[in-house]
């Protein structure tokens, strides 16, 4: 399997058609991320069009000393996501699927409304603490890849998933129901 | 379930991602027509572009500047001391 830098240097040689390699590579954790940070799958798929589409225009600005190639790629994904937020359009929260794993019917139901109020208490974080928390806890990336992502020390990356992390149970503890 | 467990519940729910049909082929047709239009045009971007990424081109520019540079010292040189 080739190396993301070779292929972007094949890229920069003038074979575009290799650019596809990187897509299909990258689709899915860059749809994942978008996804979680956007709350929209309707304009996820836009947004994640135009990250790999800004990748490819910026494609020789990437210095593979400096970092790999998918944290760059996640950082376009990054900034992409905080301009979209910008744009204060409506978020539709109920937009994840929700697939609770449960007993029965009944608590289906309750680990549903949990669930989508925990959503709302993510979407509600700031935004620096719901990237970190994110990236971290959902889609699993290491603290160093996410620093280097967010352009945030590494300390200051592991107090912001830890302030959502606290934030979060505080809403489960705040939570009335059977959360015992 | 304890707050622990409800919490790993939520974070690790089964989410399931269909990745659009088509994506990478929509995402190539944007990016050909982006090649295609970055060759069609000259700009100034691009040529500096260029000029960043080819070593052998910044000597050669180096080597110009720096022979059109002395011969025109020579003809200070040569007004000065009037051989």
């Amino acid at each position: 399997m080739p190396e993301d830098s070779d292929i972007v240097k094949h890229v920069l040689n003038g074979d575009v058609d290799s650019f596809r390699i990187l897509v299909e590579r990258y689709q899915r954790p860059v749809l994942s991320m978008i996804r979680r940070l956007i709350w929209d799958s309707h304009r996820c798929e836009e947004i994640s069009q135009d990250v790999f589409v800004a990748a490819f225009q910026k494609l020789s600005t990437f210095d593979p000393a400096r970092s790999q190639f998918s944290t760059w790629l996640f950082t376009i994904a990054r900034n992409m996501s905080i301009n979209a937020l910008k744009k204060k359009l409506p978020l539709p929260m109920k937009e994840l699927p929700e697939t609770p794993v449960s007993r029965n019917p009944s608590h289906d139901l309750l680990d549903k409304e949990i669930f989508m109020q925990l959503d709302e208490t993510l979407k509600a974080l700031p935004g620096k603490l719901q990237r970190a928390f994110v990236l971290a806890e959902i889609e699993q990336m290491p603290y160093e890849e996410i620093s280097r992502i967010e352009g945030a020390r590494l300390g200051t990356i592991k107090s912001r998933i830890n302030r959502a992390r606290a934030r979060i149970y505080a809403a489960m503890k705040d939570m009335k129901g059977d959360i015992t | 379930m304890n707050l622990d467990e409800k919490y790993r519940a939520w974070k690790e729910r089964p989410t399931p991602l269909n990745v659009p049909p088509d994506f990478a082929g929509k995402v190539m047709r944007r990016v050909h027509r982006e090649a295609e239009e970055r060759q069609a045009r000259w700009n100034w971007p691009g040529v500096l572009e260029f000029f960043q990424r080819n070593v052998s081109f910044q000597y050669a520019a180096l080597a110009v500047a720096a022979t059109a540079g002395l011969s025109r010292l020579w003809l200070i040189f040569f007004a000065i001391l009037q051989p």
